[in-house]
């Protein structure tokens, strides 16, 4: 889905909410390839270790097929998904903790905190303006800002059959690309 | 200097070097408010790009949506489309097999079941608790074995997680529970003679 619009990328989640209403099971799993490492780090974000958010996927999987066909924003599914795997990650960090109180644990712990919310819908924002990014800028950023540790200019110009001076214009170009992606998609959200 | 727009922090973070900023910055509160939020913003897409669906967990969800279906449906109402439901389907959960008691991970939830003599002639009883990932006792729910040739056995799963069928003939059946006010997992399991698997 490089460089598609905004309005596209509605789209295709509407799309993909019917295909899965009509008994498409390929698009069923579209919407998790697609969203499921957002609602991953949702879990994570919200206290999940990795095995517990294996199981924050399938709870939000279960409230989804019991759900799909009642979305009144078939187009907003990745908010929708990384509102409910918050809630389902508070459910199992609530099971994992029985004794504890949850308000000394701290604020992600609380499924109605707003700022919470708020970075939580931001997520899938940002999973959104960064697959529109063009594919060169998404391998680009991907080496150079999102990679652990990152890759040297040397080594991604190799890569991307680039010269070493034109790395930095172009990660730049790249990151302003982003910029306006996300303010576009923030405005649109609104 | 005036203050630094977001095109300008971007810029900064995509390695430019622009005169006077990096002091703006260090004296100015509102444009470091502007900076971090745009850190974290990559931070985020850190996290996104860290996570993903192996092969198992995308299979399993592709088994759950054949079993379980899009629809919004109430519990019992499932339970009775399932079972009245035809062939037997690849299970949804993993397990393994431990002397006469079985052990699935189902989601977040493990399924004992033991299974031992009951009722009349070849007829089993079958016990099980259904606990959390954490040991705890899993909700009160609804707990059927299906079957093609023998029928549905329906119980209720008590507030301890636990259920009893009892006199439930040898064969092939689909196990399905209810719990959690939608929740359905799903096993397949043998039972009676020596193939109880």
């Amino acid at each position: 889905m490089h460089g598609d619009s905004w309005v596209e990328s509605r789209a295709l989640d509407k799309g993909l909410v019917s295909a899965c209403l009509r008994g498409d099971e390929e698009a069923w799993v579209a919407v998790w390839t697609r969203y499921g490492p957002l609602v991953k780090a949702v879990a994570r974000r919200a206290g999940c270790d990795a095995e517990e958010a294996r199981d924050v996927v399938q709870r939000v999987a279960l409230v989804a097929l019991q759900n799909l066909s009642s979305l009144k924003n078939p187009e907003k599914l990745a908010g929708w998904l990384a509102g409910v795997a918050r809630f389902q990650a508070f459910e199992v960090v609530r099971q994992r903790r029985p004794g504890e109180d949850l308000d000394s644990v701290g604020p992600w712990v609380d499924a109605r905190a707003d700022d919470d919310l708020i970075r939580d819908q931001e997520l899938a924002l940002l999973q959104r303006a960064f697959e529109q990014l063009e594919g060169r800028c998404q391998r680009l950023l991907h080496r150079l800002e999102l990679k652990e540790p990152p890759d040297s200019y040397r080594d991604v110009a190799i890569a991307e059959g680039l010269s070493e001076t034109s790395i930095g214009p172009i990660r730049r170009r790249c990151m302003q690309r982003l910029r306006k992606l996300v303010e576009q998609l923030s405005r649109s959200a609104a | 200097m005036e203050h630094i727009t977001d095109q300008t922090v971007v810029d900064l973070i995509g390695g430019a070097e622009i005169a006077g900023a990096e002091e703006h910055l260090a004296s100015c509160a509102q444009c470091r408010e502007l900076q971090r939020i745009w850190v974290q913003r990559l931070a985020s897409l850190r996290d996104l790009q860290r996570e993903s669906l192996d092969e198992s967990e995308l299979h399993r969800l592709r088994v759950m949506y054949r079993q379980l279906g899009p629809r919004p449906v109430e519990g019992m109402r499932w339970v009775a489309r399932l079972v009245r439901g035809s062939d037997l389907q690849p299970a949804a959960a993993r397990g393994v097999v431990s002397g006469s008691i079985f052990e699935y991970e189902a989601g977040p939830y493990t399924l004992l079941v033991r299974v031992g003599p009951g009722g009349r002639g070849s007829r089993v009883s079958v016990h099980g608790q259904l606990t959390t990932s954490a040991g705890d006792a899993g909700s009160s729910g609804t707990m059927a074995l299906s079957s093609t040739d023998n029928g549905a056995y329906i119980c209720d799963i008590d507030r301890f997680g636990e259920f009893h069928l009892k006199g439930v003939s040898p064969g092939r059946y689909r196990a399905l529970l209810w719990v959690d006010g939608g929740a359905i997992e799903l096993v397949d399991l043998s039972i009676g003679g020596d193939e109880t698997h």
